[in-house]
């Protein structure tokens, strides 16, 4: 079984300082830490345990993990050293810098260029995470199911070989139910609050001979159109009024107060 | 210009709030839009028990059809609760039938995610959910990015006008409304709405043509614990990693029954196993409506911010006056989270050994 990942590498942009937001039309990321998009991560460790469990039941399985746009080596490398067997950068049509157009605003595009590498390859799965920015859209999952013509599981927490049964499990958590389901063929899994949330950690060893292993770079025909979007800041400057008080005491007493209603300061406000 | 709305996944007790919303957006659409708006209005429901779904559990829906003065109101019955392949391809035949510049679906989870399908079917524009819409330079979507930390603001191109538009299909565009958006009230405006609203408002069936089996087969089903509803209470505490320990959590949601509270957490207290996900506020998770909102040990990260939105008054507890979440919140105790938690179990009359 071969089953690829798509991920997305991004600035945590928690990290980043307040006055960076101020000028929406230069952002500048290069010196903020980059990590895996949190959902992107959840689903390269959910692929793993799932190579994992195939493997254990003496199932041939591979894992692929490919991103658009590419991000630090470490991480990449990083990827090889959990476990990857491949591990691969997609450009698209205009070289690595895209100068045609930004594919954080443009989803279509990107599940577009990841379906022209991933077809090639022919995938049995294709997880990837739910969202991630900066465009939060949430649709490449959708879109990729579609370029694919694979159905699209969304919502996977995990997923487990069934060796009774020889098939995999897929486990969906919806707004009031749980689900147990099992594909037929190939299929796409949008992961999001998975069991297994974080990638595994590794050895030193295993840092060490991912150390002189390159991601494989693939450049797609595809191009990405101008997304025409305006970016503004959000930045919000509330008053924000201290509640004083000599000791803790006071100032819990104050908020105990309007938790009772006691006292209308925050209906006025 | 020709809007769709789509109302799928309605809650038994909540139908009027999520008309609210829609009723804001789509006022906000009118006011932002360079032309009149003209409403279609599909509605997904579970198939009727007395099989008369022209009577049985449409009438709010039906009267805010008429209030936006769509011609009838189209039903589109499911089998089973939950969205399946029929439903959606039915969706996307029904859009593709009525064309028009934007299809509206509704914020709740079934809407988003039938939204996000029919999109994807239709290959057609869709950007999640969104924030509202403006004018500027065209008609404008707004939509929050960078991890909330910024909004975008996206063109709606006119199909008939946008060699983009119609290279995507020309279906126009796909948009989902947040479930913490602003709501408005309506009433029905004149007595003719009001009228047609209550009975003179037709009833269209659009039923899905049985497709292809499902993709996926369902091994095991189990229901799925709901704790009390977050997202409609009126009084919310929100815990972060700043308290420390799952034990100071579980004190502060122990605190929260007391108060008659309902207690959610950040991310990254539920991803070290604190609390369970469908608890998490923000962006990925609940948006409060909250008469009042309570944070300890919140930082003030974009993503959990974006759920505090809907709620009125944000007071923040957290031991660094410099931390972000006092720039959102109304007024803010710059103190140990744990010595304000236990000045108030005192109150509360809450003792631990």
């Amino acid at each position: 079984m071969k089953i690829a990942v798509c991920f997305k590498i991004v600035p945590d942009y928690e990290e980043t300082a307040p006055d960076v937001w101020e000028n929406m039309d230069a952002l500048d990321f290069t010196y903020v830490k980059k990590m895996y998009g949190c959902f992107d991560e959840a689903a390269l460790e959910t692929a793993l345990k799932l190579r994992d469990s195939l493997q254990a039941a003496g199932v041939p399985a591979e894992t692929l993990a490919v991103t658009l746009g590419g991000g630090p080596e470490v991480l990449l490398q990083g990827l090889y050293a959990a476990g990857f067997e491949r591990v691969v950068t997609v450009t698209a049509a205009g070289g690595e810098q895209q100068e045609a157009g930004n594919p954080d605003f443009r989803p279509q595009d990107t599940a577009r260029i990841l379906a022209d590498f991933l077809r090639g390859e022919n995938p049995d799965l294709i997880f990837t995470g739910k969202m991630t920015g900066p465009g939060d859209s949430g649709m490449v999952p959708f879109y990729l199911a579609a370029e694919m013509g694979y159905p699209l599981l969304t919502e996977v927490t995990k997923a487990e070989y069934d060796p009774k049964e020889n098939r995999v499990i897929f486990c969906r958590q919806m707004e009031d139910r749980i689900l147990h389901q099992s594909v037929a063929g190939h299929a796409v899994c949008a992961v999001g609050d998975a069991e297994s949330p974080y990638l595994r950690m590794f050895s030193l060893k295993a840092r060490m001979e991912a150390r002189s292993r390159k991601p494989e770079l693939w450049k797609s025909a595809v191009e990405i159109a101008p997304s025409g979007v305006t970016l503004h800041s959000e930045a919000r400057q509330e008053n924000c009024r201290m509640i004083e008080g000599e000791t803790p005491g006071e100032k819990a007493e104050t908020l105990w107060k309007r938790l009772k209603g006691e006292e209308a300061e925050c209906r006025s406000m | 210009m020709q809007i769709n709305v789509i109302l799928a996944g309605l809650p038994e007790d909540g139908e009027r709030s999520v008309l609210e919303r829609m009723e804001a957006l789509v006022e906000e659409l009118r006011k932002s839009a360079d032309r009149p708006v003209s409403v279609n209005c599909l509605y997904v429901r579970p198939e009727s028990e007395n099989g008369d779904i022209e009577k049985d559990g449409t009438e709010l829906v039906k009267a805010w059809a008429g209030h936006q003065q769509a011609p009838l109101l189209w039903v589109l019955p499911e089998e089973s609760r939950g969205l399946s392949q029929d439903v959606c391809c039915a969706a996307a035949a029904f859009l593709a039938a009525h064309p028009a510049r934007i299809h509206l679906f509704c914020g709740t989870a079934e809407g988003e995610e039938l939204g996000r399908r029919t999109a994807a079917l239709l290959g057609t524009e869709c950007l999640g959910k969104t924030e509202g819409f403006l004018q500027e330079d065209g008609l404008r979507l707004r939509h929050k990015v960078y991890s909330t930390h910024g909004e975008g603001r996206y063109p709606l191109h006119d199909a008939c006008s946008s060699g983009t538009a119609a290279a995507e299909g020309g279906a126009g565009h796909v948009i989902i409304g947040s479930p913490g958006g602003r709501r408005q009230a309506w009433e029905e405006k004149t007595p003719a709405a009001a009228e047609a609203g209550k009975e003179g408002l037709k009833v269209k069936m659009f039923r899905p043509q049985a497709g292809a089996p499902p993709a996926a087969v369902t091994v095991m089903e189990e229901p799925r614990q709901k704790q009390d509803d977050l997202a409609s209470a009126r009084l919310v505490f929100v815990g972060g990693k700043g308290l420390g320990t799952k034990e100071n959590y579980l004190r502060l949601k122990a605190l929260a029954g007391k108060l008659g509270a309902a207690c959610g957490c950040s991310r990254p207290a539920a991803l070290s196993g604190w609390e369970s996900y469908d608890r998490v506020v923000g962006i990925s998770g609940v948006s409060l409506q909250a008469d009042m909102c309570v944070t300890f040990g919140v930082s003030g990260a974009g993503p959990l911010v974006s759920g505090l939105e809907g709620a009125a008054h944000i007071i923040a507890v957290n031991s660094d006056k410099k931390a972000p979440i006092f720039r959102y919140a109304q007024e803010g105790i710059a103190e140990d989270c744990m010595k304000i938690i236990a000045a108030l179990e005192e109150k509360e009359n809450i003792w631990h050994t």
